[in-house]
């Protein structure tokens, strides 16, 4: 009887064999599938947090102007920090075209919404300062 | 009455067990256990049988029970590589985005022309070149009145993004240098004549495109790049205004003689 027990079918072990085979295939569509879905539910032009940082990593301010009005026209307001900064990096650039052109009713406009971000990009402020001197307003 | 516990040999009387085939004492057949003996030799062969028969279901059952586990793991296997086809192909993930974009904006047609209007009334060239951008209303024939205004804000938004990338030293993530990007501001600055004022596509001087709150749109966002362009290169008033007319290679080379004084590209602002 215990003989009878250790007897395998070879066709069942190869069929098992093939079903954990098949789990690990699973696993990987799955996680494919999972990514692209979410991708595909994702606007185009959205950016996450995430995403934002790695523009400011690589100074690519125009990219995170853009990640905050599209963010914005759809309704995600997550990354706060970092709306903030691009709203900060808009109204320095013009603040400083107003500024040097004598627009000042403009200029002042601008520097309101400065100040204003400037409280909500929180740790993110160091980049302010960075762009401050990068539109050549650091002296304001 | 004898009992087949106390069985005895009828030829030597000696006791017999019900399993001895012969007496043990004389040798002679037991035949008092013989059907017995038949019966349980037919039991045996019924218990083999069944056990082999068992045996042999419980392995068909045991290969037909993986079976359709490996055949319902392919079947999903099947749906998530269609489903991975479906959302991984770029094209076709535009397309459903185009069609859903466009029912959205089939179901919001007052909210976004309600929003277009106090963009171009608040000269919002930025936010109205990324929402345009966002809801695809460039070419839409339901927005053909602002296809002028939305070519401005398309030409101020790259200008000014290329002056962006220009200060904070941004390769565009494709190793793009500062020429790179003035000769790419002076394309949309030169083009400007054309594509916004409408050269290029004929516009008749009465066009529903460049009249009334569009006209007055469309003359402040060409003041606005002016001055902007103007400020960031430091160019003088009749370098400013005459940029317009330059040659598209002319301007981006006064653009990179100026930006490589104003901008040296080793500068970083730490």
């Amino acid at each position: 009887m215990s003989k009878d027990k250790r007897e395998k079918d070879p066709v069942i072990t190869i069929l098992n064999i093939i079903i954990i085979l098949l789990i690990f295939v699973i696993l990987y569509f799955g996680q494919s599938a999972f990514f692209y879905r979410s991708m595909a539910e994702k606007r185009s032009f959205t950016q996450d947090a995430g995403h934002m940082s790695y523009e400011l990593q690589n100074g690519d301010y125009a990219g995170l102007i853009q990640g905050r009005y599209v963010n914005e026209f759809n309704g995600n307001n997550d990354p706060a920090g970092y709306h903030a900064l691009a709203e900060y990096i808009e109204a320095a650039s013009m603040y400083r075209v107003y500024r040097d052109k004598g627009y000042m009713e403009r200029a002042d406009r601008e520097k309101a919404v400065m100040d204003s971000s400037r409280t909500k990009m929180q740790e993110l402020s160091i980049f302010a300062d960075k762009a401050d001197k990068m539109f050549g307003i650091a002296d304001q | 009455m004898e009992t087949i516990n106390d069985m005895k040999c009828r030829y030597c009387g000696s006791n017999l067990g019900i399993e001895d085939k012969v007496c043990p004492y004389c040798g002679r057949a037991n035949e008092q256990a013989a059907g017995y003996r038949a019966v349980m030799q037919e039991y045996r062969d019924e218990y083999d049988r069944t056990k082999a028969d068992a045996k042999t279901r419980s392995k068909t059952a045991g290969r037909t029970g993986r079976l359709i586990v490996i055949a319902l793991m392919i079947l999903v296997i099947i749906v998530l590589s269609i489903s991975i086809s479906k959302n991984s192909d770029v094209d076709t993930r535009e397309k459903r985005e185009t069609a859903k974009i466009a029912k959205e904006v089939t179901g919001k047609k007052d909210e976004i022309s309600a929003t277009l209007e106090e963009m171009e009334k608040n000269r919002d060239y930025l936010g109205m070149s990324y929402y345009m951008l966002n809801y695809r209303l460039r070419g839409d024939e339901r927005y053909e009145e602002y296809a002028r205004v939305f070519t401005a804000v398309i030409n101020y938004r790259v200008i000014y993004e290329d002056i962006l990338n220009i200060l904070d030293g941004f390769d565009g993530y494709e190793e793009k240098t500062d020429r790179d990007w003035c000769y790419d501001a002076a394309i949309y600055i030169s083009d400007w004549n054309s594509y916004v004022g409408g050269e290029f596509w004929n516009d008749p001087a009465d066009s529903k495109m460049h009249a009334g709150e569009h006209g007055a749109f469309l003359a402040d966002i060409r003041q606005d790049t002016q001055d902007m362009v103007q400020v960031y290169f430091d160019l003088t008033d009749d370098q400013a205004s005459s940029m317009w007319d330059m040659d598209r290679g002319d301007l981006g080379k006064m653009l990179y003689s100026k930006c490589r004084d104003l901008y040296p590209e080793e500068e970083t602002y730490e």
